[in-house]
């Protein structure tokens, strides 16, 4: 089984259903069963509560028309933690979402990230958290892999899945590599060859994912970065779906 | 055949590249069947005499000279660079390599118009480097941005007898000049760093199959990347065929 664990509906498409549809025409010529959805139909880095609650109820929506193929996450946000709550009891504890997503609102080492933290942990579900070290310099309030360890640090029964291996995945999956609640996917920077294999040296496979940031990035050129990867078969199988799997109790 | 337009061997200076020597690159081809691979030495990027790494290459490859097709660095911005060429050519290279932010020129400049006047005067081809990895992951004290593709319309319509390879360009690179990619036969772009669902099939359909060339950039990316793009999208048997082979084995077949 293929899970792609990082996955966005934004594009040019004008209906979910649209979205939803291009997404696994071609995921299933790759032989990927599942994709874990979140964020909305744009990109919004500092989302109002409305939107995080609008881009919630969007991934909804594609679950809906897409029952057993798409699976989802609130957007949560440390500028609203009151509706962050409000989503993540309103959509996991009654379900069907499997996580919260956390993006650029605020670096995540933040003591307001705590509350979703601390939920989410009461919860058993896991937090997909962006963190990238970027060469030039990262955004305001981008969360870099330091602001990831702190936060896992924190909250160490809280499992947390760091985005992109960190960006510079060499410097990333070594920064998180001793924090046994941190896994890492692989997804959203160019199919670097060796980026599998350190993460896998560093952590095991038990805490590598799979995942493609797609629709930005293809399908394809991230899961070339498993496939391609000099690993054994069985850690390929938990990086490209077991793992996912028992992470997010599909 | 599967041709590979876009590879390096040698040493990259900024992280470990496994497979990067000539028996483990073609192993690795072999183990994806990739017949033939366009190969220039990483080297070249940044030396500023490119002959070292270019001797390198040639000698290191000698014994795959059917699957290993010999590129050169060349650095027009830097002087007697003509020296090198005439070099490159003796030796037995058959196609440039050409890194243009790397090297501190424009691609609409008087440095690649003498490239590619070189380049044509000897029936080579000419790979154009936009970038050689992701700006983001650049080392703090050594970024440096990806070439700007506006002007090579220009350059690639004075230099018409020159078949052009555009390596690591991006998609929304591609948008802004797909008109001169449209409009001019020797002009094409490889799909390492394609990116976005479906990006391959949604490239021929705008450009058309003949100006689109199948890399993989490796050793540097994973070779099943690309590999896999290409399964990912959905393209006719004479598209697929032209994007794996036939256009770049027709520009073998200009370029002598």
């Amino acid at each position: 089984m293929i899970v792609d664990c990082h996955i966005h509906l934004y594009g040019e498409r004008e209906t979910v259903r649209e979205s939803v549809d291009e997404l696994l025409t071609y995921a299933d010529r790759l032989g990927i069963d599942k994709l874990i959805v979140s964020l909305g139909p744009e990109l919004c880095r500092q989302p109002d509560a409305t939107r995080i609650e609008m881009d919630t109820e969007y991934v909804l929506q594609a679950i809906e028309h897409a029952p057993g193929w798409i699976e989802g996450l609130v957007y949560g946000s440390g500028n609203h933690v009151d509706k962050s709550l409000e989503l993540m009891e309103r959509h996991i504890a009654n379900g069907p979402l499997k996580g919260v997503k956390l993006w650029c609102c605020r670096k995540c080492s933040d003591a307001a990230l705590d509350p979703l933290a601390e939920y989410a942990g009461e919860l058993g579900v896991p937090i997909l958290q962006h963190a990238y070290f970027k060469g030039g310099g990262n955004a305001p309030y981008e969360t870099t892999p330091d602001d990831m360890l702190v936060l896992a640090q924190r909250h160490p029964d809280v499992q947390f899945l760091m985005a992109h291996s960190g960006g510079n995945w060499e410097k990333g999956i070594r920064t998180v590599c001793r924090q046994q609640n941190i896994s890492v996917d692989v997804c959203g920077g160019d199919p670097e060859a060796g980026q599998t294999e350190y993460a896998v040296e560093y952590l095991g496979a038990e805490r590598v994912l799979y995942g493609s940031d797609a629709s930005g990035r293809s399908f394809a050129s991230q899961l070339g970065k498993v496939i391609g990867a000099q690993i054994t078969d069985e850690a390929r199988r938990l990086i490209l779906g077991e793992n996912a799997v028992r992470m997010f109790r599909l | 055949m599967i041709i590979d337009c876009n590879a390096h061997l040698g040493y990259w200076p900024f992280r470990h590249v496994r497979d990067s020597q000539p028996d483990e690159f073609v192993a690795l081809m072999d183990s994806r069947g990739i017949g033939q691979a366009w190969v220039a030495p990483f080297q070249g990027v940044l030396y500023g005499d490119v002959r070292p790494a270019n001797d390198w290459l040639i000698k290191a490859i000698g014994a795959y000279g059917e699957r290993l097709i010999p590129h050169a660095a060349i650095n027009p911005n830097f002087p007697e660079w003509e020296r090198d060429f005439e070099e490159a050519v003796a030796a037995g290279f058959v196609g440039l390599r050409l890194y243009p932010n790397y090297h501190s020129y424009e691609l609409g400049g008087s440095c690649m118009a003498d490239a590619l006047a070189a380049a044509g005067d000897c029936g080579m081809t000419a790979g154009i480097h936009l970038r050689m990895y992701d700006e983001r992951l650049h080392h703090p004290r050594c970024m440096v941005p990806a070439a700007d593709v506006k002007g090579i319309g220009a350059v690639a319509e004075q230099f018409a007898q020159v078949p052009i390879v555009l390596c690591n360009i991006k998609t929304l690179e591609i948008q802004g000049i797909a008109a001169d990619v449209r409009r001019l036969p020797n002009l094409h772009v490889e799909i390492s760093n394609l990116e976005g669902v479906g990006a391959v099939e949604k490239l021929v359909a705008e450009v058309g199959a003949e100006s689109v060339v199948f890399g993989t950039h490796a050793p540097y990316q994973y070779m099943d990347a690309a590999l896999l793009k290409m399964r990912e999208s959905q393209l006719s048997g004479e598209d697929g065929a032209a994007v794996f082979h036939g256009n770049a084995a027709r520009w073998m077949g200009l370029s002598g």
